[in-house]
């Protein structure tokens, strides 16, 4: 992995301390981190949460940071950590996936499909909120970052097969379950 | 439904619906003032605290340590945190010096001072395929030289094994989702003999 100069630059400023170096990686990427976070949680104050520890952890371990990934992949790396970590501390995200239950809940819909798919489009991000945590983060990385299976791939530590199927998985996921509130039947296979 | 392609529609209605969003305006403020976020927990206060050290220190110009020695370090080498928890906590934890082969891989994190019961502990964190795991290792309250039974205790959320061994007690927290095995997986090749997990 090759740094671009300016990236080297910002993180052998940042090295040595310099405020405005830290200020400037801020500036760069503070939409990144902030939209990954709040798309994983949905929620504005645990986005603020994720995105300042993240920032925090950037600062604290930049000094280690070796430059095998790219400057912006590792921050990546940091923000999913921050998400994990944080749903974990706080066991479950809510209002998000109590919101979500409750629309799952919700009577049927009507069987008329083009109000079906307006009712449904209002629920995609209700059922993404109950996907399983590293589900949702693969589904945050590829729709709310537009990442390539490759660079999700190296967010993740894992083979861009892997992310393939993974995403695969969970498109079919997705569909069972809005089909199922639909009343539909859904694709024939998990 | 199945009449109009699902997965496409899905996959429009994601690119839309989760579309980026503008970092808010204080968020910089937050960080530089290290201000503590709205929930916390006392856990999460220590981290706040270990990023604010970090930050005063490198904001005061301090360079050329390592890792932190404000009470964590961020490692993946086992030998180096075995070294560093004997150094901080005074005890050892038997982890070998290359993780076990075969199965999911696994990496350590990192590690930082914690205390347990009022004791001084360990906490340890390590990655096991996406999954990633706390394990917190204290004083036993009997020592008793033996590996004693694992003990499930679960949440709707989480799982926490805890164990006794030598003169140490060990707790490890996953995820509900996550195998119950991760929990042995930091040190043992084949946990499945070790544990009967539900």
């Amino acid at each position: 992995m090759v740094l671009e100069e300016s990236e080297r630059e910002l993180i052998e400023e940042c090295r040595r301390g310099a405020p405005e170096a830290f200020r400037a990686l801020f500036e760069r990427y503070k939409d990144l981190v902030y939209s990954v976070a709040f798309r994983y949680s949905g929620e504005q104050s645990a986005a603020e949460d994720i995105a300042q520890e993240t920032f925090l952890k950037a600062l604290v371990g930049i000094r280690a940071f070796r430059g095998e990934s790219g400057l912006k992949t590792w921050l990546y790396r940091l923000t999913v950590n921050s998400c994990l970590d944080q749903k974990r501390r706080r066991n479950r995200l809510t209002p998000l996936v109590d919101e979500a239950l409750s629309i799952l809940r919700a009577p049927d819909l009507t069987a008329f499909d083009d109000l079906l798919r307006a009712e449904l489009s209002t629920r995609v991000r209700a059922v993404v909120a109950t996907l399983h945590d590293e589900h949702r983060m693969l589904i945050v990385l590829r729709y709310t970052e537009n990442l390539s299976y490759d660079e999700i791939a190296a967010v993740l530590g894992c083979s861009t097969g892997t992310v393939a199927s993974r995403l695969s998985r969970v498109h079919k996921v997705l569909a069972r379950r809005l089909a199922r509130i639909a009343g539909g039947k859904g694709p024939s296979h998990d | 439904m199945t009449e109009w392609p699902m997965i496409e529609w899905i996959d429009q209605e994601l690119t839309r619906q989760l579309a980026p969003v503008p970092a808010p305006e204080g968020l910089w403020n937050r960080i530089h003032e290290q201000r503590r976020p709205l929930r916390v927990t006392r856990r999460f206060n220590k981290t706040w605290a270990i990023a604010g050290v970090a930050l005063f220190l490198l904001l005061a110009g301090s360079a050329g340590q390592r890792s932190l020695r404000v009470g964590e370090i961020h490692c993946a080498d086992p030998a180096e945190v075995r070294a560093w928890i004997r150094n901080q906590v005074g005890f050892d934890v038997p982890l070998p010096d290359q993780p076990p082969a075969g199965g999911e891989p696994v990496s350590l994190i990192s590690a930082r001072f914690d205390r347990r019961r009022g004791e001084p502990a360990a906490a340890i964190t390590y990655r096991v395929g996406n999954d990633v795991v706390d394990m917190r290792v204290g004083p036993a309250r009997q020592p008793s030289g033996r590996h004693s039974q694992p003990r499930i205790e679960s949440t709707a959320t989480t799982r926490t094994v805890s164990w006794e061994m030598g003169d140490e007690s060990y707790a490890v927290t996953l995820t509900a989702a996550a195998a119950s095995d991760h929990a042995c997986v930091l040190c043992h090749t084949d946990p499945t003999g070790l544990v009967a997990f539900n």
